[in-house]
């Protein structure tokens, strides 16, 4: 299998691929990349990647605005990207971009002889992947993804069962932290993170802090930290390379990091990692990937934010949400990953959402939310996330092989984490239950409705075997409700054809899943917990 | 060109002026041309230097002789003067008018040859800067006449005025030059990959 991955986003975008090019070519595929000119340094550390081909996007920019340059010379270049890649007889070719720009890149590709998947711009919504379709339904409202982009990616290009293997490395007497990130709002003030390291140090018996950065960061890093040194701070700064970032982090009893492309270079290794998720961080979709991390979203009105906005408050609200001692308790407990403790900081401080993370069974990413008055909202995610797996994986020969499977691996969840879930998490099964069953009955009478419409009617046909397929959906039950108020609304407006498709929509998304979530949570009630 | 062109004589030659103003030196036309020549950064593998500016031509002698195997083709916006003066090393081509260069093969050689250099002779362009921004843009096919030439010559595409006009108008665009973003509103009929293209250029420098 020779294939070409196409990332054409940011960096964090391309190193959060490493796990699913590491598990490509321990199936022996050939793995080329597809990124930005400007990102090329990953060269050196995306050492399995067989080839890099690149889009400079600098040299198209300037090219054009160059009175000076011929009209046709970026035309020239991206042709010549499109020749070598081309050439290159890619047996699959996955666009993990979601984007206009990589639609139309793909559909520059002489694609007849291979396997595409990911947007093109002359398919917008056929994706010939139902993780991607997934990925773009949630485009947005990315806070209701059960998965993380990784195993979506890892999924829509054919990775089943996929591991990241966990290094060996003895961990030292020092912890790492990365502070900077590109947004203001992903991160906290200078006097915060003072303010916190100063906390940790007195914890921790002054265990030694290295804050990483790039070296062009490092004298705006340094004014953060030497008010600490003078008062006595074990606390250094280190300008390094990914490599050498990346060696640090393996090596540290901890990682501390805001949401930005750095806290990657952590997947793979031994190191809990503590991430503080803030602004426009979503960490369903971008979270510290790995078991037994764990993640601090403060709970506000307006996060996770926008990506391209400013801040809509008078100040950062989710980094006031989030006190100092917090963070340097949570990095103090998590150093042994003291989870106990963690659950304490998690029951006091309730405006804040504290993750813990982990790894199913068959690779993939989950969250569960540390508290006991969350456990009901834990069980209902990753009840909705097993739902999803088996609806999403459309080839299934065997659907109740899959709900098997989806069963041990929830009972082997829920058996690692008992002691944070509770005993009572029988009951809470029933409950979900009982109000899954109410949105299946609200489903089912929507249908109805729609079957006695004249209008749905004449596509009947089409529409009733849509339901028997599974499809995309919104992921709130109660949504269900509000489509099916545009519908009426539209009905009373004559709107035959709007109606008609708006109907195909609410019968899409009332796919099996209800009824998924409702019999896997019965049959793990049932048949999967004994002994737990 | 509308202006006043006269010549004085040099104990080396002839030296025009535009107005009151000489085009180049009369004491040492040949040491300003030797200077000139030093000044430019000629890349080795160039293959068509394109000068703007013939003045008196002592530069231009003088390019000959430091890039004795690379082309050279002169643009001068004064006829009077691409007429009256001549070169001594070897012969040039001299385009004297924006039809002539699009007549010409120039704009399709300056899109196959990959190293090509325009360098400008200061005095020259700075007398008629607009004739010598048309002249580069019609070299680089940023202006509709030149792109259409180039697109009908080299891709075998026939555009309209209108496909262009709108295409520039639909951006903002004056009517001599195609901006960037106007590459995706051009009616690309032929070649649908190139067509995509245009529109992925537009995308990044959106």
């Amino acid at each position: 299998m020779n294939y070409l991955l196409v990332s054409l986003m940011r960096l964090g975008d391309i190193l959060l691929l490493h796990p699913v090019i590491k598990n490509l070519k321990q199936r022996g595929a050939k793995v080329d990349l597809l990124i930005n000119k400007e990102f090329a340094f990953v060269e050196s550390y995306l050492t399995e990647v067989d080839n890099f081909h690149y889009l400079d996007r600098s040299a198209i920019q300037e090219n054009m605005q160059s009175i000076d340059t011929h009209i046709l010379r970026s035309f020239d270049m991206v042709q010549e990207l499109v020749r070598n890649i081309d050439e290159s007889n890619y047996t699959n070719i996955c666009n993990l971009t979601h984007n206009k720009l990589s639609s139309l890149l793909l559909e520059c590709f002489d694609t007849n002889e291979c396997v595409t998947v990911g947007a093109s711009s002359l398919g917008a919504n056929n994706f010939n992947s139902p993780w991607l379709t997934y990925l773009d339904d949630r485009a947005e409202m990315p806070t209701s993804s059960s998965f993380h982009l990784i195993d979506i990616f890892a999924k829509s290009i054919g990775l089943d069962d996929y591991n990241t293997e966990i290094s060996t490395v003895e961990s030292e007497n020092f912890v790492c932290a990365q502070i900077n990130t590109a947004e203001e709002k992903k991160t906290f003030s200078n006097e915060q993170w003072r303010s916190i390291f100063s906390m940790y140090s007195l914890m921790a018996n002054n265990t030694e802090v290295k804050v990483l950065c790039a070296p062009n960061e490092l004298v705006s890093t340094d004014l953060i930290v030497e008010p600490l040194r003078k008062r006595g701070v074990n606390i250094s700064v280190v300008a390094c390379s990914l490599l050498e970032a990346r060696d640090l982090i393996s090596r540290s009893k901890l990682f501390l990091t805001v949401d930005t492309s750095i806290k990657y270079l952590a997947i793979g290794t031994n190191t809990p990692v503590v991430e503080v998720s803030l602004g426009s961080s979503n960490f369903r979709w971008t979270g510290a990937y790995g078991p037994r991390n764990l993640v601090l979203q403060p709970l506000t009105i307006c996060g996770p934010c926008s990506h391209s906005l400013a801040c809509t408050q008078k100040s950062f609200i989710c980094q006031e949400e989030i006190p100092s001692e917090v963070v340097a308790a949570s990095m103090h407990h998590m150093e042994i990953r003291d989870f106990n403790s963690v659950l304490h900081l998690a029951e006091e401080y309730e405006s804040i959402h504290f993750a813990k993370t982990e790894v199913r069974e068959d690779g993939i990413w989950t969250s569960i939310r540390l508290g006991r008055n969350y456990i009901q909202e834990s069980l209902a995610d990753l009840i909705e996330q097993s739902a999803w797996n088996i609806v999403l994986n459309s080839d299934l020969d065997d659907e109740w092989q899959a709900f098997d499977e989806e069963c041990l691996g929830l009972r082997e969840l829920f058996r690692k984490n008992i002691d944070i879930l509770g005993l009572d998490v029988k009951a809470c099964l029933e409950k979900l239950e009982s109000y899954l069953l109410g949105g299946e009955i609200e489903a089912q009478e929507f249908s109805n409705k729609i079957s006695r419409s004249k209008i749905v009617q004449q596509d009947s046909n089409e529409i009733l075997g849509s339901i028997d397929s599974w499809v995309s959906g919104l992921p709130e039950d109660l949504q269900v409700e509000s489509y099916a108020g545009r519908f009426q609304s539209l009905l009373n407006k004559n709107k035959g054809e709007e109606a008609n498709h708006m109907a195909k929509e609410i019968l899409f998304q009332m796919n099996n899943l209800f009824r998924v979530k409702r019999k896997l949570s019965e049959s793990v009630r049932v048949d999967y917990m004994e002994g737990l | 060109m509308n202006s006043t062109i006269s010549f004085e004589t040099s104990e080396f030659g002839l030296v025009p002026k535009k107005g009151n103003r000489r085009l180049c030196s009369v004491r040492n036309p040949i040491k300003e041309a030797k200077t000139w020549v030093g000044r430019q950064v000629i890349h080795s593998d160039t293959k068509l230097i394109v000068v703007l500016g013939l003045a008196g031509g002592y530069h231009i002698d003088e390019l000959c002789l430091r890039y004795p195997k690379t082309e050279i083709v002169v643009i001068e916006a004064e006829f009077q003067i691409a007429s009256k003066i001549k070169l001594k090393n070897k012969p040039i081509r001299v385009y004297t008018s924006i039809e002539n260069i699009l007549r010409s093969d120039l704009v399709e050689r300056f899109y196959d040859l990959n190293n090509v250099q325009i360098i400008e002779h200061n005095i020259s362009v700075s007398e008629n800067s607009k004739f010598y921004n048309k002249a580069i843009a019609s070299l680089t096919a940023r202006t509709p006449a030149a792109f259409k030439s180039l697109m009908k010559n080299r891709f075998n595409e026939d555009l309209s005025d209108v496909d262009l006009g709108s295409a520039l108008m639909s951006v903002g665009a004056n009517e001599s030059y195609i901006v960037e973003r106007g590459l995706k509103n051009i009616a690309i009929k032929k070649n649908e990959k190139m067509k995509t293209i245009f529109h992925l250029i537009s995308e990044v420098v959106k």
